[in-house]
């Protein structure tokens, strides 16, 4: 079901010119309202009249996660505080979070595009869903829940952390949705294969996201549950989950380009890479209020399919994403960067030089262990002050990924030391 | 007094104990008590030995995490009850863990105490005998 047939098949010359319409404006806002932007600007040369359409896109400059790191918290907002209604807040690369803001006017939009990839997955207000992401300062959850609102289905705000009360829950209210991450999904249907409770439930479509995972994957999940299965794309810098979604074709997820503006771009040279190539994915937030931001750098490697989908829709596809063009790892759906990792632990003072990350995936579930070298700091013939140590730094990494963390104390010289820069991370998942 | 305790961080898998027990034999040192507390992921071998402050120097060639424990080793005489009555002169003192020193000839207690000089009175005024420090690294030559 297309929820928004005016915007999402519009022709593409109307969505351009809706477009350049849109960027004309945004730049000009951005100029006077957000300083970083105009001196950016001003020390380019560049005028908001110097922006007349979509052709002049590429004479702006980019933005990048450390330029949001710079202006923490809230320097690159357009809009008084008095207009932001929700504040939301995701990994950074050091300890500091990636803080975003939104007004009313975003939340609305927002809404209205989760509600067009929930519409996709053939979701209607007849449905009832199971929001199973993380609710708070993740997008995730509160982002999922009010486009499921909007939509009008049953929302039941599962949040995370809590199986048995989900399954149990799915069969006693008779859910037919869900929304989660992909890989906490394959781990809902083993546990309700090996209850024997498989045959219970009244799933028919899942969302999931926040992580990659591959067309193996889908058809795994799509087969054990008997449901079909959509993907869906967002982050938080551009808004939240909703920036784009997969319809039931299934040949990329269609980018909702009257808010988001896509480009594709070599992340050595920043140029533009020719159509239908693999590089960076960068978006302009044509609608944004609170936060808007040009050219912003994503990460992540896609290419864009202009064509029109059989579903009938016009809105470009972008593929299953290729990798990401930084040391960002995706865990159980949270962001997580080594160096944010390594931030935490120097806090600890017992904390010896030595250590590295094992990202695995045990049943469906990503893991995070922390190997800590016990050296001669850090070794102590009090046991309990060895586990006292352990847990504080358990807690410390929880506190500073949002992530429960395992640490392992292992023996000195046991972690492999690299000539140069340390590998600090190794991770066996094999996605297939 | 005080004897002292090697204490050696050991990973809970397979060969780490047989490489603890090659060095100490390769350095020609005695072992002539131990305990080995444990947890899921690692465990900590304590041990009474002929020569401390050379194995822990071996220790430390080979790798291992390890350090020097002083501890209190007092004599418990062969008769039931004898530890029961020990332990109550101990009453007030916080014991952390504790294994035994066997010969034939005498048993002692190997005592881990916070309030070290504490117990060490304690027990003395109560006519208990300590161990000295040869006494405790040759007990079985």
């Amino acid at each position: 079901m297309i929820w928004n047939e005016a915007k999402e098949c519009m022709s593409r010359d109307e969505l351009n010119n809706l477009q350049g319409m849109r960027l004309v404006k945004l730049v000009d806002r951005v100029y006077h309202n957000v300083e970083f932007y105009r001196k950016k600007m001003q020390g380019m040369g560049l005028e908001p009249g110097d922006i007349k359409g979509l052709e002049d896109l590429s004479k702006l400059p980019y933005t990048t996660k450390l330029d949001l790191r710079d202006n923490y918290p809230f320097g690159l907002f357009a809009v008084p505080q008095s207009e932001v209604v929700r504040i939301h807040a995701s990994s950074g690369t050091t300890g500091k979070a990636t803080v975003v803001g939104y007004t009313r006017r975003d939340i609305d939009i927002w809404s209205e595009c989760v509600a067009r990839a929930f519409a996709q997955a053939g979701i209607t207000k007849h449905d009832m869903i199971q929001i199973a992401y993380g609710y708070g300062l993740f997008t995730g959850g509160l982002g999922a829940h009010y486009g499921a609102e909007y939509l009008g289905a049953t929302v039941v705000p599962m949040s995370t952390g809590n199986t048995k009360k989900l399954t149990t829950m799915m069969q006693d209210f008779g859910a037919t949705a869900i929304a989660c991450t992909p890989s906490y999904l394959l781990h809902i249907a083993e546990t309700l294969e090996e209850s024997g409770e498989i045959s219970n439930i009244k799933l028919k479509a899942a969302i999931c996201g926040a992580e990659p995972w591959t067309e193996n994957m889908r058809l795994q999940i799509e087969k054990r549950l008997h449901i079909k299965a959509f993907d869906i794309y967002g982050l938080s810098e551009i808004m939240g989950p909703g920036v784009a979604c997969d319809c039931e074709y299934h040949k990329g997820l269609h980018v909702y380009e009257d808010h988001f503006l896509p480009e594709i771009v070599n992340p050595d040279t920043l140029e533009a890479v020719p159509d239908g190539e693999t590089g960076e994915l960068v978006f302009t937030t044509l609608s944004k209020e609170a936060l808007p931001l040009l050219r912003y750098r994503t990460k992540d490697l896609t290419s864009i399919d202009y064509s029109q989908c059989e579903c009938g829709r016009t809105l470009a596809r972008i593929s299953r994403f290729k990798g990401r063009s930084d040391d960002m790892l995706i865990i159980r759906g949270v962001n997580v960067f080594p160096s944010q990792v390594e931030a935490a632990l120097l806090e600890v003072s017992e904390m010896t030089p030595n250590y590295l990350m094992i990202v695995d995936r045990v049943n469906h579930q990503d893991t995070l262990q922390v190997q800590v070298e016990v050296d001669e700091k850090f070794f102590s013939d009090d046991m309990s002050a060895l586990d006292a140590l352990t847990k504080k730094i358990e807690g410390v990494l929880r506190g500073a990924l949002g992530l429960a963390v395992k640490v392992k104390l292992v023996e000195p010289k046991t972690i492999v030391r690299s000539e140069g820069k340390a590998v600090r991370v190794v991770d066996n998942r094999k996605l297939q | 007094m005080a004897v002292k305790q090697v204490s050696v961080f050991m990973e809970n898998r397979e060969g780490r104990l047989e490489k603890v027990t090659e060095v100490l034999k390769n350095e020609n040192i005695n072992i002539t008590s131990l305990s080995l507390a444990e947890t899921a992921d690692y465990g900590v071998l304590r041990l009474i030995v002929s020569d401390p402050e050379k194995a822990l120097l071996a220790l430390k060639e080979a790798d291992f995490s390890a350090r020097i424990t002083k501890v209190v080793a007092v004599k418990v005489s062969h008769v039931i009850g004898s530890f029961h009555t020990m332990l109550k002169v101990l009453e007030n003192v916080n014991i952390e863990y504790m294994y035994v020193l066997s010969t034939f000839d005498f048993a002692s207690m190997i005592l881990k105490i916070k309030d070290y000089d504490k117990a060490e009175a304690l027990l003395e005024k109560n006519g208990y005998e300590l161990l000295k420090e040869e006494e405790a690294y040759k007990a079985n030559e």
